[in-house]
């Protein structure tokens, strides 16, 4: 366990640029994920802490210590991978087994912590299956079990959940999360799923094109996006410009009204359209200027409700909209 | 007619001119006379015990010890062929692809017509016999193992490699505890393929017999210009059984009925 940095790292293919330098610092015992759109650079990030291919720049400290110059079998880091990768001819334990094996430890004691990371994981029972013959939800565990076993200085897991069905998806992302807390080991997670991000993570680095767009905790991204790229990508978002300005306003923290309200931010339009969401109700409004904007008011029976075609006020509060730069800051 | 019963049609079809002429040669050997009549009159078993004479158990032997050893080699060299050919891109990899795989279209004639001459010209006549049948049976069951061992390659599941790596596993260890587990059926196929194509081929042999050192097939071809005798089908039963049994143990011991017929996922 240990703290993990990272500094102008850089990794381009030719002319394309997959990582275009870029610093994180993750703290030890830190659950760090990064976040973004397919081909924003974060699972190639991955790979170059884990060694499975060399940087085009930069460095990669765990520890305080280099370890770009390191192959990956030396660098002592977990992997979950996206596919799980089990080996398909070695039953749970055996799996489980493997980095053990490889470090050459005494097989009493292999047997020992193999089965302790089974019963972590909850697999005790099923440590003679092959991964073929394991549900998805087991071989993730299988594969989590594999990568903690080594006490690995760094876990890495690379979009893990993705292959889960919704319902386990949930489970296991708080199953993990807990995991890693309890064993308070130094994590990046992969994903592209921001629910994921939200509710596991420590801190957030929102990634796009390359670049790391926004570092920080899961409130702080959602609530304080510091360029509109976060801000779309993270939730849902209504922007207005003003001059040179653009106000980023959420949905959930948007007010409806039939009249003017006395103060923050107010636009009149007419109610286009109305979503039924069982825990909410969805307004999609067109505003006086030709403007969209959606309102989303919690169906907790005291908000009135608004008829297609009404028209209605748009409004938020000073502290629920945020400025915006196009730019990074 | 309805389609089920057509392609029951075609399904006994391809039977008949399968089986049928197994089971004809193995009835004529049964024959009485030395006529090689069909169905068989009367009963002996005096053309078998001709065909178990050192005459034809000597050339038997020797397509043994030919097909086992050009499997041997083949499987081994196909080894780093394939992982050179699989995995990696390199200057000259279409050229070494094109020379691995070319005797799989070539007529394994003129392999042998053109090995005959290499070996004359180049002054290493002596060679010819047991020597040079082994360089051209390797030549031409090369690409055999060669492209079943690529094809296991290709269906290893991705990312075990680097996951081996991520947990300590150097190359030699992943090569060694990861991926050799995991092709070894492409190998064992591509082994099997190759020991197949040697101990059945007639064409390339042909050229590089010498008296005493000369494969089965040969012998049998050279036997039918005097016309087929009883004692021939035995021979022939006998050819058939060998690398049928081989095959037959094989799968039994490695499961490589699946790679053979791509029956279901391995694993």
């Amino acid at each position: 366990m240990a703290e993990l940095r990272l500094e102008a790292l850089g990794k381009r293919y030719g002319a394309t640029v997959a990582v275009a330098g870029i610093d994180l610092a993750v703290r030890e015992g830190e659950f760090m994920t990064l976040l973004g759109p397919s081909g924003c650079g974060k699972t190639t990030t991955l790979g170059l802490i884990a060694g499975f291919f060399p940087p085009s720049a930069g460095s990669i400290h765990i520890g305080g210590k280099p370890v770009v110059d390191l192959p990956p079998f030396r660098r002592d880091i977990g992997v979950v991978f996206q596919d799980y990768a089990l080996f398909p001819h070695l039953t749970a334990t055996e799996n489980v087994a493997f980095g053990l094996r490889m470090r050459k430890l005494p097989v009493p004691e292999i047997a020992t912590r193999v089965q302790q990371a089974l019963e972590l994981v909850q697999l005790g029972a099923l440590g003679e299956r092959r991964p073929l013959e394991l549900s998805g939800g087991q071989r993730q565990r299988v594969a989590l079990a594999r990568a903690l076993v080594i006490r690995p200085t760094v876990l890495l897991l690379d979009e893990p959940l993705s292959n889960l069905d919704l319902k386990l998806r949930e489970e296991m992302r708080v199953e993990i999360a807990g995991l890693q807390r309890r064993l308070g080991i130094t994590t990046v997670f992969v994903t592209h799923d921001q629910g994921e991000a939200l509710v596991m993570s420590d801190r957030i680095a929102v990634m796009n094109a390359g670049r790391i767009e926004q570092v920080g905790s899961p409130s702080e991204i959602y609530e304080r996006p510091a360029t509109r790229f976060v801000a779309e990508f993270i939730g849902r978002m209504n922007f207005f410009t003003d001059g040179a300005r653009t106000l980023a306003i959420r949905p959930e923290r948007a007010r409806l009204s039939a009249q003017a309200p006395a103060d923050g931010f107010a636009r009149r339009g007419r109610v286009r359209q109305v979503l039924y969401l069982g825990g909410a109700l969805e307004y999609r409004l067109e505003l006086d200027g030709g403007e969209r904007a959606t309102v989303e008011v919690p169906n907790d029976g005291a908000a009135p409700r608004y008829a297609e075609g009404e028209t209605v006020w748009f409004s938020a509060g000073r502290e629920s909209c945020y400025e915006i730069s196009a730019r990074r800051p | 007619m309805r389609p089920w019963s057509a392609l029951r049609a075609v399904v006994v079809f391809i039977y008949v001119f399968m089986l049928g002429p197994i089971v004809i040669t193995a009835a004529v050997s049964f024959n009485q006379s030395n006529r090689s009549q069909f169905p068989p009159r009367g009963f002996s078993l005096q053309w078998w015990q001709r065909a178990f004479s050192a005459e034809w158990l000597d050339p038997l032997v020797f397509s043994l010890k030919l097909a086992l050893l050009a499997a041997l080699v083949s499987t081994l060299l196909a080894l780093p062929l394939a992982f050179a050919l699989a995995r990696h891109r390199f200057p000259g990899r279409a050229a070494l692809a094109a020379l691995t795989l070319g005797p799989l279209m070539l007529p394994a004639l003129v392999t042998g017509v053109g090995l005959l001459q290499l070996f004359q010209y180049a002054g290493a006549r002596e060679y010819i016999g047991f020597s040079a049948l082994l360089v051209g049976h390797v030549v031409i069951c090369l690409p055999f193992a060669v492209r079943t061992i690529a094809i296991s390659l290709h269906t290893l599941p991705l990312n075990v490699e680097v996951a081996a790596a991520s947990l300590g596993a150097s190359r030699a260890a992943a090569l060694w505890h990861v991926v050799l587990p995991l092709i070894k059926t492409g190998i064992v196929a591509g082994a099997v393929f190759a020991f197949v194509h040697s101990f059945t081929d007639v064409n390339l042999s042909l050229f590089l017999v010498r008296p005493g050192e000369q494969p089965i097939t040969v012998k049998i071809l050279g036997f039918l210009e005097y016309g087929f005798a009883p004692t021939l089908a035995a021979v022939s039963v006998i050819t058939l059984l060998v690398p049928l049994a081989l095959v037959a143990i094989v799968e039994r011991m490695s499961g490589l009925g699946d790679f053979i017929y791509a029956a279901r996922e391995r694993g």
